[in-house]
């Protein structure tokens, strides 16, 4: 027995010194920082679900066998007598079997599109709704417009008149049971006007070429003041959609006073009804956006198109969407459609506005005839309001166009105005990457930047000739063969806010030449950053008062900088096309590739000059002409009205503006993109958020882009680059390499790729479709916590597939 | 004071803006994220800390209205206070769990805070009072004491204000509850109920027009008039000191424990709303509403999140207001609160929501090099520091936490460079010290070796008297120089030094100087001036050299100069002063020799020097200082020809007159400018109107 006691005290004490000496290695052992890095990720799992539920990703909503049959219930389909009952009359038809119906007296439209599916002008299902007559009258009106006094112009004062509004309609009394009123149907009843005030308003209307032409003269305004406002809508049917069209030149204000502010056109068209449609609104705004029928919100939001016009507004917040289109899907695969701006991009606001009180869902264009802006009186700020004495140069021209089935999506969308694009000529079919097998990288390298000296200003250099070079080949030994590169703060005149410069390089142009060479020898780009648009008192080219545009207030456009020490302009267009001119031929000697623009791509403005308006129209002919002066030009978030001068887009965002009535954040932009144009997103320095943008980078398709210097980055801390505050090549060497072979062992497959479809599988599961001469390349990525499996597929937490 | 004695001496302050305009990111977020560099005394753009997530309106089946206060204890339950709402709402923000906290005992809730024993405190603005709730063995949550308004107390006098609005606790269970309006400081209660005093008042601030009043007002029109702003909100740290915030006043305070101001926030907005400690000791303070003006201008502050490290340093600025109605923006806030996590809570009365903010990864890396940096942990903080470093290169506090862990590490050349950075001038001179101590004991036999030899060349001189031979060549140029008549009115300066009455005498009588050579001074003053400037060590030298505005100093340094040397002649001429302009242009060059030799002797001192020897650098500025002032008064004696009497009152006229001429030229160019501006104004408005 003492036998074993001895035998389990010896094992108990070899247990304890054991453990005597394990317990302190496992005690000293630390996690690897990268590790320790990733556990303070870890967040509530409420929070991460939140977070993958929210706006900034794309929302899994399959539509339920309930909310299909709700969908198919509320579709309209009102039967030719019905429609003219209400008064509709069949004006155009087309060969594709479209039918064109117009209600005079409302100035309302139901399309029939190709594929038989009924769109109306008019906020429907009335009948489901108890709105009085007041709320009916707006409700139908295919027609509003907006005039003001001139004589004295405030935003209040501005009056609106709704077609039904001004004629008073009055709707038909059905309480009495009249046998006679059998013929009507409950659901028209709502729309059934029984007699107006005549006088007021004038609709003449004729159809020509399939094309039905109106002339609306509102005569007079609710207590028969003179108005005499007058214009032309036309109307018709063509191989692409629903095309209507307002001609300013038709614009004829017979009042000396009175001036026309704005038209809405069809506010309504496609408008649904709260929930009935499982739809959601398409917004190109950022990245992209959709707006769910699924909620009541009671905010709406409004953008303008490509640009706000600073001749009009200081106001730097506002959004615009950066392609001509919006879009409204009924039911996902089912039905949609969207509206093309052809014409009136320059003065035409897009709003958006989810059910609340009004009970709809709705998207549509408002075309601003004048705007009306504040204008300074003195020094203290003092504005009084303002308008353009000559209606806005700008016709309004906008396609509705219908899609059904797997187009009816924002992809499906996207993926059209692609095709319209590339038939305008505004896009290619292959992008520069299709004679690659890898993806491109965008590398920018800080050349220097200005510091205040003693007297004057010194240069900070940051990265040599020979440094890029020295990088590049870096970049190349490790497998990084597709490298574009920008240099910045190539010139004597400085970096960060001083452009437009001069063409006094920093580095003798053998130097330049001969690293141009070295980089066109492998087919890349070397492009030199210099932008002709904006400009700051720091410049030593532009001048405030020789060269900056004056607002519609007559006043020089300006704001401060962040150090509130100097100011921001806008350069005139005739001043910056002259500097690019003259830059040209010395900036070709450099053997550069081409240009990268910082602000002409997302710039455009009307201005004062020499007591007239240039109007954004021409300031646009204007920079054309820049943009045509290099074959190869780089254009940081570009508007579709520029993608033809376009090689690359750069800065391409991952969100968007994020407004109360988004729901899903979509890949628009980069679908309309993707395969035309190589396309990069924000510096990869500046990622906050690690892995989850790389997911999204390679869900979207976006291309790496980085910022870089060969010297400390801290060296340039007085200078105007610190808001580039993470530059240091020695720091980002190695993540580089391995964040490129991370993207681009994913996405070298859809290199000159459409991107074909974007399912949602689970919460946070995303499949891309990718199709390459009928080639089929699938690619899911699961932003989740969690592995999953779908279709067979098992993907790892925070991971891709390909398949 | 060294700063301030040349700033005097040169007679021109020189002010820095610091405004901060938010406007969009480029990755989407509505706002820019900042830190603020307390060296380059700057906002420095930085990757963003917190992504906005979600405006929640609906807590549980609850909708908010008038949200006014916030709270989350350490098990991650969120309190919610809401005016319109007569009790407290309990999250569970794990597992999503509502309790109702004071049903039908309170009314208009408007404060609501949590101790470390669950007890939950609540300010009730209709009752006027404020309660403190318990949990029972049954997990019930009961009323159990009542804080009313102050009776019988010596500290609490009628007229006193008592509107609970905000309530904390210390760690010893202190209640400090802050009444809304009353400028007395915050009420302390004990546990029980039981008033003791007012704690933490704020003073009326030192601002000239608050001199004035002082000087003339009565007692009673002081404590009518004079009062200071009252304490607008309160929290409490981890160590349960409280934190307090008032309205027109930048950042935040934290008291010690007899309510005296503690430590102070670097920087911060005059119109924080609500603060509150975070996880890793961080503090959260969420700016108000301000102006309407600046409101409808889309120009205020509101809305602006700043997170601080312990030590009051600013770490993130992120937020703001915007006129369009985008995720992330505030409108009006009232409220802050962070959780375990780190996540962050906005209540928000406009928007009537909670706007929830989570952590990125660049704001997880950062806190927690803050946690291991606050430990004192300064070795294990290093490759976090680093790390952050990587992701912003002008990061102060990684650059500073960098330098103690290297300080730690006694790699004192690199905790210098790395506190240099940020400009950390107590540590960098430790740093300093230590290196400058190394070098001194390592090179100890070299000097050793260098004493022995001066002492033998010494001994050997007195011998042969071989200086001789070295100083030749000297005295040969000098002998030369002195055919130059500026070289010889210069070297007149050094008489001037040792007979000051004599020198000035010389210049004024026997045209010892010139007005070129008084020019020349002035120039080599200047360039002396301009040295110290931008070569002095930054231990004694605050100013950042790429932000020296070269035409600035031209006009600090001779605009005073020229006033005087203006001033003394007219003043001098009517007052029976015998010297001419040239003379005292000539004169008053002179005087600045003591600091043509000063300031580079400064410059040079500077580089050796460390805080532990400040006083010698301290002692010499003040003297050549002070000669300069003697030779002043010696100079103005001599060249008009007064008695001391006489002189002091010239030199006091002077001055006086300098500082009319000054006034008299900027009224003359306001009335300019505004008859300009009139002018452009019928202008603009003929031309707008037209």
């Amino acid at each position: 027995m003492v036998k074993y006691y001895k035998k389990i005290i010896l094992i108990a004490l070899s247990i304890l010194t054991i453990a005597w000496l394990i317990v302190p290695i496992f005690a000293a052992y630390e996690m690897p920082l990268e590790a320790q890095l990733n556990a303070m990720d870890d967040n509530f799992s409420y929070v991460n679900d939140l977070m993958l539920q929210s706006s900034r990703y794309t929302q899994y909503k399959p539509l339920s066998t309930e909310q299909l049959q709700t969908y198919e219930d509320n579709k309209l389909n009102y039967t030719e007598e019905e429609l003219q009952l209400m008064g509709y009359e069949k004006v155009v038809t087309h060969a594709n079997g479209s039918e064109l119906w117009f209600e005079q007296r409302s100035f309302s439209v139901i399309v029939v599109d190709e594929h038989g599916y009924m769109w109306s002008s008019r906020a429907e299902w009335q009948a489901d709704l108890n709105n009085t007559p007041i709320v009916r009258r707006r409700m139908l009106s295919g027609l509003t417009i907006q005039y003001v006094n001139s004589a004295s112009v405030k935003s209040g004062t501005v009056t609106s008149l709704p077609i039904l509004d001004v004629t008073q309609a009055l709707f038909k009394d059905f309480s009495q049971n009249d046998p006679d009123d059998a013929i009507y149907t409950e659901r028209i009843r709502p729309y059934i006007i029984d007699r107006l005030q005549p006088n007021r308003v004038e609709i003449s209307k004729k159809i020509e070429a399939n094309t039905l032409i109106t002339t609306v003269h509102y005569k007079a305004d609710i207590d028969d003041r003179m108005i005499d406002i007058k214009f032309d809508v036309e109307m018709s049917l063509t191989n692409e959609g629903f095309n209507v069209y307002i001609p300013q030149s038709s614009i004829v204000e017979g009042h000396p006073t009175l001036r026309l502010v704005s038209i809405n056109l069809f506010r309504y068209f496609g408008a649904t009804l709260k929930n009935n449609q499982p739809g959601y609104l398409v917004i190109p705004e950022g990245v992209g956006a959709l707006a769910r029928f699924d909620r009541l919100q009671t905010e709406s939001m409004s953008a303008n198109y490509y640009a706000t016009d600073q001749g009009f507004t200081n106001d730097r917040q506002a959004a615009h969407l950066n392609l001509p289109i919006y879009g409204i899907v009924h039911a996902e695969n089912y039905h949609a459609m969207y509206a093309y701006l052809k014409q009136g991009t320059d003065n035409s606001t897009f709003q958006a506005r989810l059910f609340e009180a009004n009970s709809f869902n709705s998207a549509y264009n408002t075309y601003q005839v004048r705007t009306i802006f504040n204008r300074p009186i003195d020094r203290s700020g003092r504005t009084i309001q303002a308008i353009l004495e000559n209606p806005y140069p700008s016709n309004y021209e906008v396609e509705y166009r219908f899609l059904k089935d797997d187009k009816a999506s924002y992809v499906g969308i996207a993926n059209e105005f692609k095709d319209q694009l590339i038939k305008e000529g505004s896009l290619s079919i292959a992008d520069l990457t299709q004679n690659k097998d890898s993806i491109p990288i965008l590398l920018s390298y800080i050349m220097a930047d200005k510091e205040n000296a003693f007297i004057g200003t010194k240069d900070i250099h940051m990265t040599r000739l020979e440094d890029v070079e020295t990088m590049y080949q870096y970049f190349k030994e490790n497998g990084i063969n597709n490298q574009q590169t920008i240099l910045s703060g190539w010139s004597k005149d400085g970096f960060v806010n001083r452009a437009p410069y001069r063409v006094h390089t920093l580095e003798s142009r053998s130097k330049f030449e001969k690293l141009a060479q070295l980089i066109k020898n492998d087919q890349n780009h070397l492009i030199l950053d210099n932008d002709y648009v904006t400009t700051t008192s720091l410049s030593s080219r532009s001048h405030a008062s020789n060269h900056t545009m004056k607002s519609l207030s007559r006043i020089r456009y300006e704001y401060n900088l962040d150090d509130t020490r100097h100011k921001v302009f806008l350069l005139k267009p005739e001043d910056s096309l002259q500097m690019a001119i003259n830059d040209h031929e010395s900036i070709v000697k450099l053997g550069v590739t081409g240009l990268y623009s910082p602000s002409i791509g997302h710039t455009l403005f009307s201005s004062y000059e020499h007591g007239k308006l240039l109007s954004k129209a021409d300031s646009f002919e204007i920079y054309d002409q820049l943009l045509s002066l290099y074959d190869v030009h780089y254009l940081n978030k570009a508007n579709a009205n520029v993608f033809k001068h376009m090689s690359a887009y750069t800065h391409m965002p991952t969100t968007n503006k994020q407004f109360t009535i988004y729901t899903d954040l979509v890949p628009i932009l980069p679908i309309v993109l993707k395969g035309s144009v190589p396309y990069y997103g924000n510096y990869l320095n500046f990622n906050e958020i690690g892995n989850q943008r790389l997911l999204q980078m390679i869900d979207y398709g976006i291309n790496p882009s980085y910022i870089l210097t060969m010297e400390n980055t801290y060296k340039m801390r007085f200078t105007m680059a610190k808001q580039y505050f993470s530059t240091t090549f020695s720091h980002y060497q190695d993540e580089i390499v391995l964040d490129y072979h991370r993207l681009n062992d994913v996405l070298s497959h859809t290199i000159g790729a459409r991107h074909a479809a974007r399912q949602i599988l689970g919460q946070g599961v995303v499949k891309n479709t990718y199709v390459r001469d009928n080639n089929y390349i699938y690619i899911y990525i699961n932003y989740t916590n969690q592995v999953v499996n779908y279709e067979g597929i098992t993907i790892p937490a925070e991971s891709v597939e390909i398949v | 004071m060294k700063k301030i004695l040349i700033t005097l001496f040169v007679g021109i302050l020189i002010t820095i803006s610091s405004l901060i305009h938010i406007t969009y990111a480029d990755n989407g977020l509505p706002y820019k994220t900042y830190t603020y560099s307390s060296s380059t005394k700057e906002f420095i753009g930085t990757q963003d800390a917190y992504i906005p997530l979600s405006l929640t309106k609906n807590i549980s089946d609850i909708t908010l209205s008038k949200p006014v206060d916030m709270t989350i204890d350490k098990d991650d339950y969120m309190y919610i206070v809401d005016e319109t709402i007569p009790y407290v709402i309990r999250y569970g923000l794990e597992d999503q769990s509502l309790l109702r906290i004071g049903e039908g005992l309170i009314q208009q809730p408007t404060g609501v805070h949590v101790d470390r024993f669950s007890n939950v405190y609540v300010t009730d603005k209709q009752s006027n009072v404020g309660y403190q709730f318990k949990f029972d063995l049954n997990y019930d949550i009961n009323q159990a004491i009542t804080y009313k308004r102050p009776e019988n107390s010596p500290f609490f006098i009628e007229g006193d204000v008592f509107q609970p609005n905000k309530i904390v606790t210390d760690n010893g269970g202190l209640v400090y509850i802050v009444s809304a309006g009353n400028s007395n400081g915050i009420l302390r209660f004990s546990n029980d109920g039981e008033f003791s005093s007012f704690f933490g008042a704020n003073s009326v601030p030192n601002t000239f027009e608050n001199m004035m009043k002082r000087i003339f007002m009565t007692r009673d029109q002081r404590i009518n008039l004079m009062k200071p702003n009252p304490v607008t909100n309160v929290a409490v740290d981890e160590s349960g000191l409280i934190i307090k915030t008032t309205k027109g006043q930048r950042g935040f305070v934290k008291l010690d424990l007899a309510g005296n101001p503690y430590m102070t926030s670097i920087w911060g907005f005059a119109e924080v709303e609500d603060v509150f400690v975070g996880p890793h000791k961080t503090i959260f303070t969420v700016n108000g509403t301000t102006s309407a003006t600046a409101d409808s201008q889309g120009g205020s502050n509101a809305g602006i999140i700043t997170e601080y490290a312990p030590d009051g340093t600013v770490l993130f600025i992120f937020g703001g207001r915007s006129l369009y109605p985008v995720k992330g923006m505030l409108h009006a806030p009232t409220s802050i609160a962070v959780d375990s996590k780190n996540n962050i809570y906005v209540l928000d009365q406009t928007l009537q929501g909670l706007q929830m903010y989570i952590p990125t990864e660049f704001a997880n890396l950062v806190h927690h090099a803050v946690d291991l940096y606050q430990d004192g942990q300064y070795e294990k903080s290093l490759p976090y520091w680093q790390e952050v470093l990587k992701m912003n290169g002008l990061f102060d506090l990684a650059n500073k936490g960098i330098g103690d862990a290297y300080f730690t590490l006694q790699q004192y050349d690199k905790a210098m460079e790395a506190y240099m950075i940020a400009r950390d001038t107590q540590m960098y001179s430790e740093a300093f010290w230590e290196v400058r101590n190394e070098a001194l004991l390592s090179s100890g036999p070299t000097i050793v070796i260098v004493l022995l030899v001066l002492v033998v060349l010494t001994i050997i001189n007195s011998f042969v008297n071989f200086t001789k031979y070295l100083v030749y060549p000297i005295k040969r140029l000098h002998s030369y120089l002195m055919n130059f008549k500026v070289y010889r009115e210069i070297i007149y300066g050094f008489y001037v030094l040792r007979h000051p009455e004599d020198g000035f005498y010389g210049i004024k009588r026997e045209q010892k100087s010139s007005n070129l050579t008084a020019s020349i001074l002035f120039i080599l003053f200047f360039i002396a001036y301009m040295t110290w400037m931008y070569q002095t060590n930054f231990l004694f030298n605050n100013v950042i050299a790429s932000e020296i505005n070269f035409l600035q100093q031209v006009i600090a340094v001779f605009l005073p100069l020229a006033l005087w040397v203006i001033s003394n002649y007219l003043v001098s001429s009517i007052r029976d002063g015998e010297g001419k302009l040239s003379d005292v242009y000539q004169a008053t060059a002179y005087i600045l020799i003591p600091m043509i030799i000063t300031l580079p002797l400064l410059t040079l001192i500077s580089q050796v020097l460390t805080n532990q020897e400040a006083f010698i650098y301290d002692a010499i500025m003040f003297i050549g200082l002070f000669l300069s002032f003697v030779y002043l008064i010696f100079m103005v004696k001599e060249v008009h020809f007064y008695e001391m009497r006489s002189t002091i009152a010239n030199i006091l006229i002077t001055i006086f007159t300098a500082i009319m001429i000054l006034l008299f030229v900027l009224i003359i160019y306001l009335l300019l400018g505004e008859a300009f501006g009139f002018i452009s104004d019928i202008l603009r408005e003929v031309n707008s109107r037209g």
